[in-house]
């Protein structure tokens, strides 16, 4: 065997013995020779996959990586904080106790229970760091007002501000809160809103209480157990998932949009485990499948069409309890093969849905509309109005094709101009699915799936809107008339932001594929 | 990430690339004891950037690149006498990646080495269970083996050549 060989072997043997000279001498060899540099190379290769294959030790590489994330979750310094600290205690209170012999057996039997003391005090100050605040979240997005509660300090939230386990989070009306967790999941809290960040004890997996209002989560998967959702009325468990929770005062609501999610009604033993488009409802005496609708969030719908077959409603301007409302046909109006309303001319027009829909839009300031449609082939070559709503003229709202552009008018009050939007391009003879909403500040639009950008300094108007009739196909004097076929309808009188409509476009599609 | 393919998932680029990548982590001379410890971080780095990881990048390519990276703070962290020697042994062993046999580090080794491994006599395969399932070193296994310390060393190369020759014979056979 030569020296060279001899290197080679002692190093595969263990790389890290040969010393500064003898490691000089094998890299010159290498660049001599890259043929043993590839040798050498394959060598280790084959050393490690024997090693995989037979070492006990290296067999469980995936559990292995599951705990370092775990642990990188927790916060390695944090643990090694902790660790150091108690083994720090628990050595001077060893060290207290190990003394020469022949001591005086009270300072023996002292030594012992300060030894004992020593230990609950270690087991106290783990348990109190387990339950004390730790930081989890990071505001990722903010509007209206979003308060937190923080060991009984109110104060207002802020963006890219962190966020505790024991915080307690509060928005108002209008307002729309996300909170980003370290491995991606995320929280959207809408609307008048109250939840509390915790953590299951032992485990540290993420828990969140939602006592009140709506909340969507995008829930990575998780590594520490399943995250929890409690509300007053049930618990959703989730192992990685997209889900919406509404709470409202007899019940709660669970929309489950990807993954699988087990949710359960408080006090009860029954788990409803929900899928992907699977909904679920539980009251403080009952829970059960609920049936998929669409939109999701259907609750918020003021006015609600979703094909010709089924009844239009509108909600109770006092109650908020949906009552019937037909939309009345006017001239050529027809059913098409697909449940689709379907529009050669003629347009569907209610008063009553124009006035129920007022008070709710002007409490909550903020409104919606979701439109499945599908225009003709052939554009008309002036303004075709899908949709409108308001006073002739003096229009809250108008969805119009112009050709081939979509645009949106939203009114400012009586004789003011309206504030126009461009929502883009439409492929005439194609089905499109459109949401726009509007509150004090923002708009947003989502066209088959895109977000368009309308602008963060629009001035709400919304108070200044006036009762007026709800026109499907033409404007409120039944003039600029659409032509095509309408799928579905929602007016709501709630922000609809991207996850939302997204969320309603994919049930749309399940319900209507 | 993806447009059009389905989603990818963590857990199963771990279990399909980790071999690859540990004996990846390996061939740049990282020692035994700590190469799954430095496998651990490249994959926590792939959880911590997991939505940065190019779609029409293979995962087993993205994580090779985390591992090289990972590779040289180890040997900048742990090797203070010999830094630049244990450097430059990377930039030959990298080197040497792009000459070497594709199938040993693109193939189904692990699956491979379980066949090729069955195949070796009884002497061979008692002398791989003594150095990497009881983990001896060279000397104590001459001893138990009445040989020396070089003789081990040597039969533990030749065995391990024969089994690199099996391996590629058989994922050449495969493909």
């Amino acid at each position: 065997m030569t020296l060279h060989e001899e290197l080679i072997h002692r190093y595969l043997d263990d790389p890290a013995a040969l010393n500064e000279a003898e490691l000089e001498q094998l890299i010159s060899q290498l660049r001599a020779q890259p043929a043993q540099a590839v040798q050498l190379r394959e060598q280790l290769i084959l050393n490690d996959l024997l090693g995989q294959k037979l070492a006990v030790d290296r067999k469980n590489f995936s559990i292995m990586v599951q705990q370092r994330l775990s642990d990188f979750e927790q916060g390695e310094e944090e643990v090694y904080n902790q660790v150091s600290d108690l083994r720090a205690i628990a050595e001077a209170e060893i060290e207290k106790v190990v003394r020469p012999p022949g001591i005086n057996p009270w300072v023996k039997y002292a030594g012992g229970i300060s030894l004992l003391v020593a230990a609950v005090l270690c087991i106290a100050v783990w348990q109190y760091q387990q339950a004390a605040p730790r930081a989890v979240a990071n505001i990722e997005e903010l509007s209206g007002q979003v308060a937190r509660l923080s060991g009984g300090k109110e104060e207002a939230l802020r963006l890219g501000q962190a966020i505790s386990t024991g915080d307690s989070i509060v928005a108002a009306a209008g307002s729309t809160v996300v909170w980003k967790y370290k491995d991606g999941t995320t929280v959207r809290l809408l609307g008048d809103s109250e939840s509390a960040l915790s953590a299951e004890s032992a485990t540290q997996a993420k828990e969140v209480k939602l006592s009140r209002g709506e909340l969507s989560a995008s829930v990575a998967k998780q590594t520490r157990g399943p995250m929890v959702f409690t509300t007053p009325h049930a618990t959703a468990t989730v192992r990685g998932t997209q889900l919406r929770l509404v709470v409202g005062d007899a019940n709660t609501q669970l929309d489950v949009t990807e993954g699988k999610v087990d949710f359960q009604r408080n006090g009860g033993s029954q788990v409803l485990q929900l899928a992907a488009n699977e909904s679920g409802i539980a009251t403080a005496s009952n829970i059960q499948p609920r049936e998929v609708v669409w939109p999701v969030n259907r609750g918020s719908a003021v006015f609600l069409f979703d094909g010709h077959d089924r009844k239009q409603f509108a909600r109770h301007p006092e109650t908020g309890v949906p009552r019937e409302t037909p939309l009345e046909p006017r001239g050529e109006v027809a059913a098409s093969k697909v449940h689709f309303l379907s529009l050669r001319g003629g347009h569907c027009r209610s008063e009553d849905a124009g006035h129920d829909m007022l008070p709710h839009v002007k409490r909550s300031c903020e409104f919606a509309c979701a439109i499945v449609f599908l225009p003709e082939k052939r554009a008309s070559s002036g303004d075709a109005v899908l949709c409108a709503w308001g006073p002739a003229g003096n229009e809250n709202f108008l969805l119009l094709q112009r050709g081939q552009q979509l645009v949106v008018q939203c009114g400012k009050g009586l004789g003011a101009k309206p504030i126009v939007f461009d929502l883009g391009e439409i492929t005439l003879g194609a089905r499109h699915d459109v949401s726009f909403a509007c509150r004090d500040g923002q708009a947003t639009a989502v066209v088959d799936g895109v977000e368009i950008a309308l602008g963060d300094q629009l001035e709400n108007k919304i108070p200044e809107w006036a009762e007026g009739p709800l026109v499907v196909g033409a404007d409120a004097t039944g003039k600029r008339v659409w032509r095509g076929e309408i799928g579905a309808l929602a007016l709501m009188d709630q922000y609809v932001d991207k996850v939302l409509a997204d969320a309603n476009r994919r049930r749309f599609q399940q319900l209507h594929p | 990430m993806t447009d059009g393919s389905p989603p990818l998932d963590y857990d199963d680029i771990v279990r399909d690339t980790n071999s690859h990548i540990r004996a990846y982590i390996a061939g740049m001379g990282v020692p035994r004891h700590d190469v799954d410890d430095v496998a651990q971080d490249v994959y926590v780095e792939l959880y911590r950037f997991f939505d940065r990881m190019p779609a029409e990048v293979p995962p087993r390519q993205w994580l090779k690149g985390i591992a090289r990276n990972l590779c040289l703070n180890y040997f900048r962290r742990t090797s203070r006498r010999n830094r630049l020697q244990r450097e430059a042994l990377v930039e030959i062993f990298l080197r040497a990646e792009q000459e070497g046999e594709v199938a040993l580090s693109e193939g189904p080794v692990r699956h491979a080495l379980d066949g090729c491994f069955e195949k070796l006599p009884q002497q061979s395969r008692k002398m791989l269970a003594l150095k990497y399932e009881q983990e001896l070193p060279s000397a104590t296994i001459a001893a138990k083996l009445k040989s020396t310390a070089e003789a081990i060393r040597v039969a533990l190369f030749r065995i391990r050549a024969n089994l690199r020759d099996c391996i590629t014979t058989t994922l050449a056979a495969e493909t």
